[in-house]
């Protein structure tokens, strides 16, 4: 019934002229416009007779830190997102469940989302006062020109390294756009303050016990397992799409055992829920060891060969026998990097194999270290001998697998019941079913890593494993997240240009602008800031770790970030670095706090508006966003914005006369020529969008199927080579395959020792007692009795789909918290009442949410509610005041594969050692402008 | 002040309407929509250009339209205010902006009718449908905000001038626009026009959204008479 259709404007145009009332634009053929048709319209139920169709469906997913991956179908109609649908093409891998279909509800959302009033559809410069809310919309032309002005002003007159360029997770799990952003930071030579260490995520104590940070297989690896313990983690409502992995398991018999303070969806739908105090977890992981143990529940042949437990350790001063100890060429050469066993088949001492480490000239690659495989070998476990030293003393030597068993002694069943409130007989029983269970897991969330002592907890959790032979095994091990081998992406940052970035740990990029050796102090006490500050300076001193304080820090760029909201010590590093900052630019799809404090917003676009790939361990496919509809308003992606501002740099120093600057990296000397920054960031102009980015990172990427981005489009996702198994087991795979590397092939691990390493003895860890983990109470602030916990969110992706108006109904609709009814009423505070919860640091307001489900004493919120959410723009990282925890032994190094290894090994900024009060809020206790 | 005659103003395009007085009134009903619809239109163009300042000979429109239209409107207000106009076209457009554009959480004013509406999704889809049936396509860059305040007004516009255009026995386009008003531009621009009042009262701002409410009144009691008994 439809007319022959017209453009909007040309009709327009033409027919006010017709109309002989407003000729602004030359004059259209009223004909020419206004051709009747035969359109029967009689009530509005007509516009309902044509059938809906649609135009195109579109493969895509949502580029964002669910590490979901869900393959979408995305309908569009003249040009609009309509709805979204879960693709169902996932095949099953061996006799585990199918991938798909895969979604949640943020994702089902997101059609609507993208189009919601949060979001940023042009470039705005502020207008008023820094967070005043006041914004002029501007041309992107102004917009790039000015920016890189700036960009050009801080690098030549502070160094590049003044000029920061955080990637959040927003951006850094969509590919193309991470090598984007880390070209153009390459390029230019920012200071990156990597977010993995940054949010607490980094987990380092597995890291510290194999040479690998992140261990994982893929999620129906959890099929495999005959016992998961699902550790400080609640996928029910982290992991929608892959819930299912742990309840099919369920039915199929695995034991899935529920380990959380708080009762979680998760516990719900599991076997057995255990659920010890906040922060007591090590004293429970301890106490399984000690049952393990003294019930000799553990897999001696596997520990023998894999692990440094029969290591022998000098009981004298607690170090590692070494080769030096014993010889004095040895010594003299420093040869610190051979061990040694007992072999009881011999009675002797032997060479540890595989240990030797011979020095290697800079820049070659080390040699293997030989194999893992005993041979004759018949390590001793218990036991204590004597030992002539290279100067003729005589030295008594133990195993680390005797200090262990008097390690775990001292955290018995009973023990851990006082300190975690958790049932001996419960501890016992859980042991005992681990042990049995062959293969067993344990699941765990991040949140581990968030604890300043969460290092310790996972060593003791890779301890759990190890002794049970499930470490390296499928259906086993410690499930955290792969990465992939780096491949393309680091090829695509380097290209042409060399390594020419400044990366360092979150964490320390906050302890050095934030001042949080102060806020210790405040907080913790000067004992406690003042040690940790020596230890901090004496790290850098030593070059374990670098910094790049420069002239100070005067510039941030946040791209796919809202780094405002999710810091530590929020309160803190916003008055003391964010604030101070001469000029913030935030490039976001919605406006959330950090965009709201920026001097200049740039809208970039949301998941069904560009072109990318995006990759995680735990779902073994490639998928892809496409590019839906145009980028909504003026957004554009990633790769575009950082064009424009590399073009725009260029252009404005040709135009400057602003020469090239001088800059030393690492000991790397280069000059940085501004006006070939473009040239340089497109290869010559070699790639050109972003799908020349995912070409280039499809071709390079190990084990990425070798197909054009079309092809890749057209299928939504495909299936990456080399995963036939549900674990990383294959070397052309993807993702690291260094437990199989080891277990299997039997070659060293890339730890000091080349084991599984259990035992530190680099003296930080030896004067902290930290050669071994063990308990340690988390820090808890006089006079504040509550631990405040945190987690992951149902109905966002930290702030990402927070504001949603349906997904808010389906919760209170403004951010609550979980309090025990009894500490509720213990304050007078009611269901639904509003709450002030303070400490030192500060203070914010929330809804009580009673709920049965919290332990007394303890109060829990699902994070990611964005400050502008929260009376005051205070949200709970006005409480959380634990950024300049850096603990001394995660800034340790000189000691093998200790030391600063970006995205391995790093100190974390954690997130929760700290205490709370809260009372009930009413309008007389306003404390809020 | 916005002063006439200057380099910055625009040309003088009123002029009588020749056409018989009942086409003419029809014809004003639909270029007043057009009108409207240019003067809510953001005013940053996708070549980077600014065009925010109305017609210079905006007053005399008005006035024209007040003569013609088949009812009556009173747009004296507004055209004092246009008079009133400082001649910037940057500073209206930065209003503009920051009144419709940019804010958080959204713009303080929601100038597109699917951020208001329970049902948006739905309010969209019909509103799709009355443009497909209608023929009436977007530019690609505007595709994806068919419910902004000046596509849904210019969209009347198109049924309007259609109406004028075609047989006078015809009421489709006269039907389609009471709907279309009633169950979309009316159903949620009060509101916004109230906001709008509340915002930045006295403003040109103030002034055009509330011409504009009345004149979406004052048709839609003309079209329920014209259509009395359909
Ligand atoms: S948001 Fe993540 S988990 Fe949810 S549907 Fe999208 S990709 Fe899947």
């Amino acid at each position: 019934m439809n007319e022959a259709t017209i453009s909007r404007r040309r009709f327009l145009l033409g027919s006010i002229a017709s109309a002989g009332l407003m000729l602004r634009h030359s004059p259209l053929s009223a004909a020419e416009a206004l051709a009747p048709g035969a359109v029967a319209y009689r009530r509005f139920e007509d516009v309902y007779r044509n059938k809906w169709t649609w135009d195109r469906v579109v493969r895509g997913t949502h580029g964002t830190n669910c590490a979901g991956n869900c393959a979408f179908d995305v309908y569009v109609k003249d040009g609009i997102v309509w709805r979204e649908e879960q693709q169902g093409e996932y095949e099953a891998i061996g006799d585990a469940p199918d991938y798909g279909p895969r979604g949640c509800n943020k994702g089902l959302r997101h059609s609507a989302y993208m189009y919601g009033r949060q979001r940023v559809l042009y470039p705005m410069k502020r207008a008023g006062v820094r967070g005043e809310g006041k914004w002029q919309r501007i041309s992107w032309e102004q917009a790039a020109r000015e920016i890189a002005d700036r960009i050009i002003d801080c690098s030549v007159q502070y160094g590049p390294q003044s000029i920061s360029l955080g990637s959040g997770t927003q951006l850094a799990v969509k590919r193309a756009s991470m090598a984007a952003l880390g070209r153009f930071a390459n390029i230019c030579g920012f200071t990156v303050p990597e977010f993995y260490s940054g949010v607490g995520d980094l987990p380092s104590g597995a890291y510290m016990t194999t040479g690998v940070a992140n261990p994982g297989d893929t999620m129906a690896s959890v099929f495999k397992s005959r016992c998961v313990l699902v550790w400080a983690a609640n996928p029910a409502v982290t992991r929608i799409p892959d819930a299912h992995f742990f309840w099919e398991a369920r039915y199929n018999g695995t034991d899935v055992i529920a380990v959380s303070p708080e009762f979680t969806p998760t516990s719900m739908h599991s076997s057995l829920w255990i659920n010890p105090k906040p922060g007591s977890d090590i004293a429970l992981a301890m106490a399984m060891i000690h049952v393990l143990l003294s019930e000799r529940l553990y897999d001696a042949p596997y520990v023998r060969e894999q692990t440094d437990l029969p290591f022998l350790v000098r009981a004298d001063d607690g170090r590692f026998l070494r080769e030096s100890d014993l010889s004095i060429p040895a010594a003299l050469a420093k040869r610190d990097s051979v061990f040694y066993l007992w072999d009881e088949a011999t009675d002797s001492l032997v060479k540890a194999p595989a240990t030797d480490m011979p020095p290697t000239a800079a820049g070659r690659r080390r040699p293997p270290r030989g194999s893992l495989k005993l041979g004759d070998i018949r390590p001793a476990l218990e036991g204590r001998w004597k030992v002539r030293t290279r100067t003729g003393d005589s030295v008594e030597v133990t195993t680390v697998f005797e200090l262990l068993k008097t390690r775990a002694a001292q955290h018995s069943p009973e023990v851990a019941a006082r300190i975690t409130g958790v049932n001996a007989e419960v501890i016992v029983d859980v042991a005992r079913r681990f042990a049995a269970a062959r293969p067993a897991m344990i699941y765990a969330g991040y949140a581990v890593c968030k604890w300043q002592h969460g290092d310790l907890l996972q060593r003791s959790m890779m301890l759990m494993l190890s002794l049970t032979g499930n470490l390296g095994v499928e259906g086993g091990g410690l499930q955290i997240g792969n990465t992939s081998k780096s491949g393309g992406m680091g090829q695509f940052m380097t290209a042409g240009v060399g390594p020419a970035i400044r990366m360092v740990s979150g964490a320390t990029f906050d302890y050095e602008t934030g001042r949080m050796r102060e806020l210790n102090e405040r907080i913790y006490g000067s004992e406690l800031a003042r040690e940790y500050d020596e230890y901090y300076q004496e790290s850098l001193r030593r070059k374990w770790f670098p910094t790049y304080p420069g002239k100070g820090w005067k510039m941030g760029i946040f791209a796919g970030e809202n780094g405002a909201n999710w810091r530590a010590s929020g309160n803190a590093w916003r008055k003391e670095a964010f604030d101070k900052l001469e000029t913030i630019v935030a490039i976001v799809p919605d406006l959330g706090l950090t965009a709201h404090q920026a001097d200049y917003v740039l809208p970039v676009a949301h998941h069904y508006e560009r072109n990318d790939i995006m990759m995680q361990s735990r779902v073994p496919y490639l998928q892809c966003l496409v590019e839906a509809v145009p980028p909504l308003g003026e957004s554009a992606d990633d790769w575009t914005i950082f064009r424009r501002l590399t073009e725009a740099i260029s252009r404005r120093a040709a135009e400057r006369g602003i020469g090239a600057i001088h800059d030393d990296v690492d000991g790397r000397s280069l000059k940085r020529d501004f006006t070939r920054y473009l040239e340089l960031y497109t290869m010559d102009g070699r790639i050109r969008d972003a799908r020349d980015v995912i070409q280039f990172l499809i071709n390079t990427t190990p084990g990425v199927p070798k197909i054009t981005f079309d092809e890749l489009a057209a299928r939504g996702m495909v299936r990456l080579e080399h995963s036939a198994t549900t674990a990383w087991d294959d070397e052309r795979a993807s993702y690291q395959s260094e437990f199989a590397n080891s277990v299997v092939r039997k070659r060293a691990y890339k730890t000091l020792t080349g084991r599984q390493q259990f035992y530190i003895d680099h003296e930080w860890f030896l004067k902290f007692d930290e050669a071994l983990p063990g308990h340690r109470e988390p820090l808890r602030i006089d006079g504040y009795p509550l631990q405040m916990m945190m987690g992951h969110a149902r109905h966002g992706i930290h702030s990402m789909w927070r504001d949603d108006p349906v997904l808010l109904k389906l919760q209170r609709g403004e951010p609550d918290i979980y309090i025990n009814p009894a500490d509720a009423t213990a304050r007078g505070v009611i269901d639904g009442d509003l709450v002030r919860v303070h400490n030192p640091a500060g203070q914010f307001i929330a809804q009580a949410h009673l709920s049965n489900g919290m332990p007394p004493g303890m109060l829990f919120m699902y994070h990611g509610w964005d400050p502008m959410m929260f009376r005051g723009r205070q949200n709970f990282s006005s409480v959380i005041c634990t950024a300049g925890l850096i603990k001394p032994t995660s800034m340790a190094g000189g000691y093998g594969h200790l030391g600063h290894r970006p995205l391995s090994f790093a100190p974390n900024q954690t997130y929760k050692d700290f205490t709370v009060n809260f009372e009930k809020y009413t309008a007389a206790s306003e404390r809020f402008a | 002040m916005r002063s006439h005659g200057t380099a910055r103003s625009k040309p003088s395009v009123a002029r009588t309407v020749d056409a018989p007085p009942g086409d003419a009134a029809l014809r004003a009903r639909g270029a007043a929509y057009a009108l409207f619809s240019e003067l809510t239109r953001s005013p940053f163009r996708p070549d980077g250009s600014i065009v925010a300042l109305p017609p210079a000979d905006l007053p005399e429109l008005l006035a024209e339209l007040g003569r013609v239209l088949p009812f009556g409107f009173d747009a004296s207000a507004l055209a004092a205010a246009a008079v009133d106009l400082c001649d910037d076209d940057a500073a209206l457009a930065a209003q503009y902006a920051s009144l419709f554009e940019v804010g958080q959480p959204g713009p303080p004013v929601a100038i597109r009718e699917s951020l208001v509406r329970d049902d948006a999704r739905r309010a969209l889809e019909e509103i799709v449908r009355y443009y497909d049936f209608f023929g009436y396509r977007l530019n690609a860059d505007e595709q994806w905000c068919p419910d902004h305040l000046s596509v849904e007004l210019e969209f009347l516009h198109l049924l309007a001038a259609r109406h004028e255009a075609g047989r006078r026995d015809d009421l489709q386009h006269l039907l389609a626009s009471r709907d279309f008003l009633s169950r979309h531009l009316l159903a949620w621009l009060p509101a916004a026009a109230t906001s709008v009042g509340d915002r930045v009262p006295g403003s040109w701002w103030q002034l055009l959204w509330d011409g504009l409410h009345r004149y979406l009144e004052s048709d839609r009691l003309w079209l329920a008479t014209t259509l009395d008994g359909y």
